[in-house]
């Protein structure tokens, strides 16, 4: 996807399925806990104890990826507690 | 440098100001925003996506969340940076449907919640530099 500033259901599908297919035996579990962004095009990723970390690292790499943000070992990196929002782009499951 | 807040006029949620910064070689610009510290929130900042565009924030990606509920939802986020103690940060911005929220990754955890519990009660909200966490620029 161009980056357009939004992520389409279509690379957002992509990339979870990549993780899931292709990244997750390889990291889990001695990295659980950690942040990876992974490139959703090329499937390079990047390990970090920051998400600010890998997402930079992944970028210097590969300037303009998408990037799919993970904490390895959970379904979801961040948790957020505020209770007027939902995300930018809906619906969602 | 201190960074001094405010409890909301409903006397429920702490706010604490913030100047968000131009990234370096995308924009000088640079714009005031109050911003609710959820200490529900594990990330950094959280901004809707008006606010990111004035501001040039460039697009990074997506990454998956869990809300107060327990749902679970995508959200895009973006490179942005922060005027924090006195010095630019760069910071994880989350795109979200609603007001700004500050997040823990940014604030501190412990401490924080310690400075919000200690100063709740007299409607002001005190970030101390002790705080500062991550990479600095």
């Amino acid at each position: 996807m161009p980056n357009s500033g939004h992520t389409s259901d279509e690379v957002a599908r992509r990339g979870e399925e990549l993780y899931e297919r292709s990244v997750r035996a390889l990291v889990e579990p001695e990295n659980d806990g950690r942040f990876l962004a992974l490139d959703v095009e090329s499937g390079d990723y990047e390990l970090a104890d920051e998400a600010l970390a890998a997402s930079r690292r992944l970028r210097e790499r590969r300037p303009g990826a998408v990037a799919y943000l993970v904490r390895v070992g959970r379904s979801a990196a961040f948790r957020i507690g505020g209770k007027r929002l939902r995300s930018e782009h809906a619906p969602r499951s | 440098m201190a960074m001094f807040g405010y409890v909301s006029a409903d006397g429920r949620e702490p706010v604490l100001p913030l100047t968000l910064l131009g990234l370096a070689n995308v924009s000088d610009r640079r714009t005031g925003v109050d911003a609710v510290v959820d200490t529900g929130f594990d990330g950094e900042l959280a901004l809707p996506p008006g606010l990111i565009r004035r501001l040039l924030y460039p697009y990074a990606g997506f990454t998956r969340g869990t809300l107060a509920d327990g749902s679970e939802t995508r959200f895009d986020y973006h490179d942005g940076r922060v005027l924090w103690h006195g010095r630019g940060r760069p910071i994880l911005v989350l795109t979200i449907d609603g007001d700004p929220l500050v997040g823990m990754a940014l604030c501190g955890f412990e401490k924080m919640a310690k400075q919000l519990a200690t100063h709740f009660n007299h409607h002001y909200v005190l970030m101390c530099p002790l705080e500062v966490t991550g990479p600095v620029s």
